[in-house]
This record gives C-alpha cells, structure tokens and sequence, in this order.
C-alpha cells in the first residue's frame, strides 16, 4: 500500500503502479463528483478518463502544500465546465422571494440516501444544476462561478435561485408519495 | 437555505460512485496515446529544424559573393595568402605548412596580415577589389611563377589571434564558387539541373484514429471499433516526374496509389442462418410399388457466429512535393514534403454501428452504412531520402515516408470522426534524363 507521498512522487516519475494506485484511491469520488457535471453515466466517465489524464500529465504542477484530492477534484470540475454549453446558462431575472425552504423540514433531506438526492440533482436542467452543484456542493462563490462559466454574478444567483426551488418541490413530491 | 445546503454537501461532497472495470484501461490507453503524440510531433520539429537549419546553412554560404565582399569575418588565423612575383622562386618560402598541402588559390583572401613576418611576403593584397584580383589571378596563370599560395601556419595562431577577412570571391561565367566554411561535400554544387522520374513501392503501416462525432457516441463504442479492427499488409506505389535545380533545390510531382487493408472480426451471439432443408420420402404402395415424395424447407439456425471480413480503403492521389537534396558523393540524402491530394478513393467491408452491430460500408452499394466519404480531404506528407548512385544515370533510393490527413474521412452525419496516420518504407530507383549529377 503505497503512501500519498509515494503516489505523488511515483505519478512524477511516470510510473504505472502509482498512477493507478492514485486511480483507485480518488477515482470513485471523481466519478461522483462528474455524474453531478455530466448529462449520463458514459459521459462521466469519459470525464473521469479525460480529467485523470490530465491529472497524470500535469502532476509535475502540483504542490503539495495543498491537498492532492482538493487539487484532482478542481481539475475534473474544470474539465466537465468545458463541455457545458453556455446556452445553459440562459440570463434571467433575480428578484425570486428567498422563502421556499419554509415548508420543509430539514429531517426530510437527511432521510435521503445520497444516490437519491444525486438522482434528483441530475433532473434540474443543466444551468440549475451546474450553478447548484458549485455553489451548495463544490463551496464556490458566485463571483468564482461567474468567472469560471463566464456567465455575470446575477445569473449565477438567479439560477441558483431557481435549482433550489425546484429541488424543493421535488423534494416535497417525494414527501407527499412517502406519506 | 443553509440547512438544505449543509445536508446535501454532506451526503454529495465525498460521496462515491463505483469504477466500471474497464476504466483504468482506457486512462493507460490515453496516457500512451498522449506520449505517442508527443513523439510525433518531436519528429515532425526535428524534420523541419534539420530542413531549416541545412537550408540556411546552405543559403548562407550560396550568398553571391559580390554581395559579400564588403563583409568583414572574422575567422581564426587558418589561412595566410601570400603573393609571390617570381622572377625569384626562392624568396617564395614556406611557412610550415601543418597539413603538407600547398594549394593554388583560386579565390584570394586576405586582410590584416600585418604580422606575417614581412621579409617573406612580397605583395599582399589589402582589401583588394575584384577586379585587382582576376588581375592577379590572370598574369599568375599566364606565368607559372605567378603563384599564390595558402599556408597554414601553426606559428600564426600565436602571432595572429585574429585575422579579418574579406571574401571577395571571384565571379566566373563557367563556375560559381561560394564559402563553404568547413569543406563539407553536401553544400557543393551539382554539375546541373536536371529533369528525373522515379517510381518506388512502399509497405506501409496505417495507424486509425477515432473520435467520436456524436453525444451517443462514447469511448466504449470507439474501444471495440478498435478491437474489432486489426491491421493486415498495406502498401502503397507511385511514379514522381521531378526537376533538381544547380541549387539542390526542386519539385516533384505524380500520382501514388495507396492500398489499406484492414481485418473485422466480430463475434455475433445472435446469429440466423438460414439453411434449406430437402425431405425425401418414401411411400410405399399397396400394390407394391412407391412414389418418392420431396419437401424442401427453410430452417433459420441460430447461434454464435464469428465474421472475418477483409476491409480495404484504396486511394489514388497527386503528391505536390518540395525536395532539397544534400549530395555526399555517390550518396545523397534528400528531405522532401508537400501536400497530397485525392481523386479517388474506394472501401469495402464492415464496422460495427454504435448499436453494436455490424454492418457494411461499401460505397456506392444500396443499403451500405453510409459513413464515409467519396473524397478524401488534403493529405501531408514528409520524407528523408537515402539515395545511391549506381550508374550515370540511375539512383536507387531508400525513404522512411510519414503522411497525415487531418480532415476526418467520414462524413459529418457519421457517429464517428476517422483519420489515418501512416508510416512506411519505400524503396525504389531514380532515373535522370541528363546523367546523375551526383555519380
């Protein structure tokens, strides 16, 4: 079992044990990170593919200061950005009352399991859930969303708006069936 | 607000998802795929930085030398000319000469050779001007005695740390002479233009590349393109017609037909075959005799059922090629590329679809997988040449050839972008119509 540092500096030089160890050890979180990004499974992993390659080729960059798994997370992100068309990112109007999380009881979400709430998250349209995923999941803010989609800071908040509150009423469609 | 986000970051952020098994694989697949690129693209550089620098080496020692004679150098101390004006042989005297060579100069150089001991030299040239020189070199022609001779001078170095030198070289109706700082035989120049035709076959290999052309379309369905594909024996063959200028520099042109096999293999695992059965039977009379009775049916067998298809992509095209050829005796190695362009191309065989199966390509047939192109887009092509003089007129050669389309040879309504890279050996003669110049 190899160590981070032993992975770190195997990936460096170019050795094949310790890619794949690092493979193994982040991959399956990766893959969750990018079903969230991408449209179904195949492309996901096709993201995956694509953003550990790029991890491999440009391990040389990584200092290691900052964690290995924060530093492959940000590079999958960006990867899975670059195939979100920007007409997800239609422009709309904020102004949409801040008030829809009234009527749900917070138990309600723990109650989930997470491939049922990732399930749910996939069902927005692709704006809502790009914009939710960064800013509720990842911890960007919307002045680094706006940057990263290049889409303004108000779209960012109005789309952000709008997942939450479809991701309301899902969630109170599937209060309603439980009951 | 904050409450729902807390609790879905929680269950999202370090969730996992499992790893399909043949993901791993597909990363060390790109990751090779990625350094095989990177080579290429070395060789490609390295090509065009030897082509780059051969040619402005050899340009710049072809400058015109008129234009160069006002064109200080300033050379180690190699060559002293002196000048001696006869009468007496004797006050001629050598200097040590470090190679046992002396040379009659046909393009005089000097400058600055003030501290050659002075006793020995009778007449310099300082700064001389072209004509001053045939001068020389005339009445030296005329009189035997008239000679001018190079020394290399060891002691020289220690006297003279730096020598200027001028390069005012002569020019001559009949022969062109330039500086060729070290001597080397592949600047030289040829004796003449000259018209050729060659004709070469090469075996080739024919690297494909997939992509994909559709969001349906994904790496799963690219792998077994790939492994339902397999290389067989490719080839290709072409005739050049080809003019060498006096400067190594030329064009060639002519046609090249290129043959690409390929082998499919693809296992159905639901296979019909249809297969007619004949019943015959025999009916027995009461009278004692029988008729014969036939029943001939159809029965659709089903199973397992491996296909081995021999694809092919057969092309002709018109390769537009620049050369510069560097001569090195009876050898010469040539650096030639240019674009290739297409005027036919024609397939056969079976690929699998993005459902799975297989199915025909064929072009031009009814019902075939429309996929492919009739034309294939611009090519391009590099070469180095090894060539060998075997008689005044014949060059057999050796040519490590690489050739890359880029633009896809599918159609855009196809699931899939397809290109090949090839890379092949060819071997073949050359023949000038004026004599080889290099024999």
């Amino acid at each position: 079992m190899l160590t981070e540092k032993e992975i770190i500096d195997g990936c460096k030089a170019g050795k094949s044990n310790a890619q794949k160890a690092l493979f193994l050890k982040y991959g399956p979180i990766m893959l969750s990170v990018c079903r969230r990004y991408a449209r179904h499974q195949m492309e996901a992993e096709d993201f995956v593919q694509d953003g550990f390659i790029k991890v491999f080729r440009h391990i040389d960059k990584f200092k290691e200061e900052s964690k290995l798994g924060t530093w492959i997370r940000r590079i999958m992100i960006n990867n899975a950005l670059k195939h979100v068309s920007k007409s997800a990112f239609k422009r709309e109007s904020i102004g949409i009352a801040d008030n829809y999380d009234q009527d749900i009881d917070a138990g309600t979400y723990a109650k989930l399991s997470a491939e049922e709430i990732m399930k749910l998250v996939n069902e927005l349209p692709t704006g809502y859930k790009i914009v939710f995923n960064l800013y509720a999941i990842e911890g960007y803010s919307h002045k680094e969303i706006a940057e990263q989609l290049e889409i303004g800071e108000s779209t960012s908040r109005s789309q952000l708006l709008k997942a939450r509150r479809m991701l309301q009423e899902k969630f109170i469609e599937l209060q309603k069936i439980a009951v | 607000m904050k409450e729902m986000d807390k609790i879905l970051r929680s269950k999202l952020y370090n969730h996992e998802s499992a790893l399909p098994d043949d993901l791993w694989s597909k990363i060390e697949t790109g990751i090779e795929k990625k350094k095989k690129k990177g080579f290429i693209w070395f060789l490609f550089g390295g090509i065009g930085l030897l082509g780059i620098l051969s040619a402005t080496i050899y340009f710049s020692g072809f400058m015109d030398s008129d234009q160069m004679s006002n064109v200080p150098l300033t050379l180690s101390p190699v060559y002293v000319v002196e000048q001696s004006i006869p009468a007496e042989p004797q006050q001629v005297e050598k200097l040590g000469i470090i190679d046992k060579e002396e040379k009659e100069l046909s393009i005089p150089i000097i400058d600055g050779t003030k501290k050659i001991r002075k006793d020995l030299v009778h007449q310099q040239i300082s700064k001389p001007s072209i004509p001053e020189i045939k001068k020389v070199l005339i009445s030296a022609q005329e009189n035997e005695q008239h000679k001018i001779l190079v020394e290399r001078e060891e002691n020289l170095k220690i006297d003279i740390p730096k020598i200027t030198v001028s390069l005012p070289a002569l020019i001559n109706n009949n022969e062109r002479s330039f500086g060729d700082p070290v001597g080397c035989p592949t600047f030289s120049k040829r004796n003449r233009a000259n018209l050729f035709i060659e004709a070469y076959y090469q075996p080739l290999f024919a690297y494909s590349q997939l992509s994909s052309n559709s969001p349906e379309v994904g790496e799963q369905y690219l792998k077994l393109r790939k492994d339902s594909e397999s290389n067989l024996y490719s080839w290709s063959t072409g005739i050049n017609v080809g003019w060498i200028s006096d400067y190594n520099v030329g064009v060639k042109a002519g046609a090249e037909y290129e043959v690409i096999n390929e082998r499919f293999t693809y296992e159905d695992p639901a296979a019909i075959r249809n297969q007619t059965v004949i019943t015959i039977d025999t009916i027995f009379n009461g009278d004692g005799t029988f008729d014969l009775t036939s029943d001939t049916s159809v029965v659709q067998i089903s199973g397992a059922e491996i296909q081995k298809i021999h694809n092919y992509h057969r092309t002709l095209s018109i390769p537009i090629h620049a050369l510069y050829q560097m001569n090195f005796n009876n050898l010469a190695v040539e650096l030639s590329g240019g674009p290739i362009f297409n005027i036919y191309y024609k397939n056969r065989g079976k690929i699998v679809d993005p459902s799975n199966q297989a199915q025909w390509f064929t072009n031009g047939e009814s019902g075939s997988y429309n996929v492919y192109k009739d034309r294939l887009s611009v090519g391009f092509s590099l070469s180095v040449s090894a060539l060998y003089s075997i008689n005044e007129h014949i060059q057999l050669f050796a040519r490590p050839t690489f050739k890359y389309t880029p633009g896809t040879m599918s159609v855009s309504s196809s699931p899939f972008n397809q290109t090949y890279m090839n890379t092949g050996l060819s071997l073949g003669a050359r023949y000038y119509f004026s004599g080889n110049p290099n024999y």
